[in-house]
């Protein structure tokens, strides 16, 4: 066994992206486990809680040991913004209110007066423009997001159109596709919470409102309507309210949806039902939800070079046979060694870590080999 | 808000060991994992998409059709990062450089498995050096005592058992009809499997190898009148081990050990000592003034903001009377910063802290790492 130092040229660090893709299809949001002992039947994969504040979607029936948390729901409105609403008694305006300035205050910061900024919708905040004044909150669990969504990966299917009992039986000319169009070139940084890019919305003809021209991006000659947020290292969604309002000032559709058997629209469930019910409006129209994860891999190569003229011997016992060099049959024969395993010292020769190679690989003078030892952590 | 430097002796970290147990039992070639039965799901027979007795890697893809399932990938670059599924030449060959993408496949699962060898096999030889290495424990661990003969390898993954199985926690048991006709266990823990005072096999604790050579007769089952033995043990659940045979319905075994498992803990003491933090800078700790808090006097040489006066919050039973006052100070949370003063950590209790100048305290802060 022979010590060789590496200098700096011999070890390199690298970063690589593993991705998940995750497909979240509406049958799980909306109703794949109903219990239909009760009526009517509630999913049993959707845990709701007395405080009301947000539910939470899992992946199987919560109370099963599988089920995975997948995400949450809640929804938000701007002090601002409901000052002006009359609430009914089931309306939760303190809990919106609280909610909405919760995760504004922890996503979108404080301005310079000290005052919790409110969502931005296009995320020039020095420009001012529209903000987002009421919204669906989806914190993505942890297991899915990993270190943060790929950028440009993000996209969600939302039913605009008549309201039906039974969820998922949707009218593809209906759907409307929510991406993060042009995210990985296009992001804002100005959140404490990390990076978030624009959540754009487009459609069939004739569903969204061409005449919300402040809400319009136009990208390579089609229009795209920005509905919302999305913060890529926390893993959350921030998805306007007006994405069902056909409201002339700042709804995003042609024609108002019901969203619920009650025949109550967005400003009317905003003032008058609970966050409960309005997760189950939104829950009710989701056809599907994808996008890709990223987990950094962080590594590094050591680039451990054998010369000609080195580690040709080995001081393994098994090298000599009656004290003799047992690979040779004759004096003259070149010395050959095996090389098993690379090992890793630090600067007081202890062993750190041990690389095996698949194979013994034979050296002898004439060749010279650099191997890779990867440590990936 | 102060800083205090952690001493050695304020921190300190400790390995809490566990013991988790398993249990696995095989009949008629199906394996149960801690007597669980495989919940049926609309896609499989199994909702985690692995085969009964498996461990699932992540338990992602709960009851989800194959089209549905979350996968990984990752583009192919310069580092080579790859599956270990891809092989080398599946990567050079059939993935390029231009932003090629590599994709594996969940679910990923581990479970036992069972391999006969007659005859002088590569695998036993593999095993050479760890079975003569383990002879300092027993002789019976010596590779001439399983070199060309009957032996029964069981490999048990490291996902079941950690670190290593724990010594003497492994049981083998031969059924037949129910009743327990062959037990064998390391009692002495020195990974001798004994039945009736016979070896019967080796455990290998750190590899999770079970080694079985054991030949003699545990007793009979079915019409035919078939052997049971050792080496049986656990037939079923190898590749290409037919369960046709009504007779092996009547078999079963089971396989008890306890793996472990190791979980670093630290814990840091935070004190608060008696004289110091009391004083906030929260705008709340300051009386509620009728004039500006911006109101200053500056000129050339000074700068002096106006007077403001610490809110009295001592306690009082009376309400009409303002009691004499202390600084007092509840803490809320505490905050572990680096040596670079970045925040690392925050540590929130539970209700606050009334701290008055002549109390102190000691917070315990734990972590599992």
């Amino acid at each position: 066994m022979t010590f060789k130092p590496l200098n700096e040229n011999d070890i390199v660090n690298t970063r690589t992206l593993l991705h998940e893709a995750i497909p979240l299809t509406g049958t799980i949001v909306t109703g794949s486990y109903l219990d239909t002992s009760v009526t009517p039947a509630e999913p049993t994969n959707v845990k709701s809680y007395s405080h009301g504040m947000f539910e939470t979607i899992y992946d199987y029936a919560y109370l099963s040991s599988s089920a995975n948390h997948i995400f949450d729901m809640t929804f938000g409105i701007s002090s601002q913004a409901s000052s002006s609403l009359t609430f009914a008694a089931a309306g939760m305006p303190t809990k919106k209110r609280n909610i909405y300035g919760q995760m504004s205050q922890v996503l979108m910061g404080y301005d310079v007066t000290g005052s919790v900024q409110r969502f931005d919708e296009d995320g020039d905040l020095l420009a001012g423009g529209n903000k987002i004044e009421h919204a669906f909150i989806l914190p993505f669990s942890r297991l899915l997001v990993k270190d943060e969504i790929k950028k440009e990966t993000f996209s969600m299917r939302l039913d605009v159109g008549t309201y039906v009992a039974a969820a998922q039986a949707f009218n593809a000319a209906d759907l409307i596709t929510i991406s993060d169009l042009g995210a990985s070139n296009e992001y804002r940084v100005n959140s404490p919470a990390g990076e978030y890019g624009i959540l754009y919305a487009t459609g069939s003809n004739g569903v969204l409102n061409t005449a919300a021209t402040t809400h319009i991006q136009n990208f390579g000659g089609d229009n795209y309507w920005r509905c919302g947020l999305i913060f890529y290292q926390a893993g959350i969604i921030v998805l306007t309210g007006s994405v069902f309002s056909n409201d002339a000032a700042d709804g995003l559709l042609v024609n108002p949806v019901v969203l619920d058997s009650l025949a109550n629209d967005i400003d009317a469930m905003m003032t008058d039902l609970s966050i409960d019910d309005m997760n189950e409006a939104l829950r009710h129209r989701m056809d599907n939800i994808q996008f890709n994860n990223t987990t950094e891999l962080n590594s590094t190569v050591y680039f451990c070079r054998v010369n000609h003229n080195e580690f040709n011997y080995s001081s393994n016992p098994t090298y000599l046979e009656n004290s003799r060099i047992r690979v040779k049959t004759q004096a003259t024969d070149d010395p050959v060694a095996y090389i098993t395993t690379v090992g890793l010292y630090n600067d007081r020769n202890e062993l750190l870590a041990t690389a095996k190679l698949s194979e013994a690989l034979k050296k002898s003078p004439s060749q010279e080999f650099t191997i890779r030892a990867r440590l990936d952590y | 808000m102060s800083y205090f430097e952690l001493k050695d002796n304020d921190v300190f970290v400790n390995t809490i060991e566990a013991y988790p147990d398993y249990r696995l039992y095989v009949h008629s070639g199906t394996l149960y994992l801690n007597d669980h039965q495989a919940v049926s799901g609309t896609y499989s027979d199994n909702i985690l998409g692995v085969p009964e007795g498996y461990v699932s890697l992540f338990e992602y893809n709960v009851n989800r059709d194959t089209s549905d399932r979350i996968y990984p990938f990752v583009v192919k670059g310069g580092h080579k990062q790859s599956f270990k599924t891809v092989s080398k030449t599946q990567f050079n060959t059939e993935f390029g450089y231009g932003g090629d993408v590599i994709t594996g496949s969940y679910n990923l699962s581990a479970s036992i498995s069972r391999e006969t060898m007659t005859s002088p096999s590569r695998k036993l030889r593999a095993l050479k050096s760890s079975l003569n290495h383990y002879s300092f424990w027993s002789q019976s661990f010596k590779f001439e005592n399983y070199d060309n003969r009957s032996v029964t390898m069981i490999n048990i993954p490291s996902i079941f058992y950690g670190s290593s199985i724990k010594k003497g926690t492994v049981t083998l048991k031969s059924f037949i009809s129910g009743t327990v006709v062959g037990e064998a266990t390391d009692a002495n823990k020195r990974g001798e499997l004994v039945h009736d005072g016979n070896i019967i096999g080796n455990v290998l604790y750190d590899e999770g190898i079970i080694l079985l050579s054991g030949s003699e007769t545990l007793g009979t089952f079915g019409p035919g009148s078939m052997d049971l033995r050792w080496i049986d043990f656990a037939y079923g659940i190898g590749d290409g081990e037919p369960i046709s045979s009504v007779h092996l319905l009547s078999a079963s075994f089971s396989l008890d050990f306890q793996g472990t498992s190791q979980l670093q803990n630290m814990t840091i003491l935070a004190k608060a000592p008696e004289g110091m933090l009391n004083h906030s800078n929260n705008p709340t700790y300051i009386q509620k003034s009728g004039d500006s808090l911006l109101q200053i006097h500056t000129s050339s040489y000074e700068y002096i903001e106006k007077k403001r006066f610490v809110k009295n919050v001592v306690h009082s039973e009376q309400t009409d009377v303002e009691p004499l006052f202390n600084k007092e100070t509840y803490i809320s949370k505490i905050c572990i910063y680096d040596k670079d003063r970045r925040l690392i950590g925050i540590c929130k209790l539970a209700t606050p802290i009334r701290k008055t100048e002549v109390k102190e305290y000691l917070f315990k802060m734990k972590i599992d790492l």
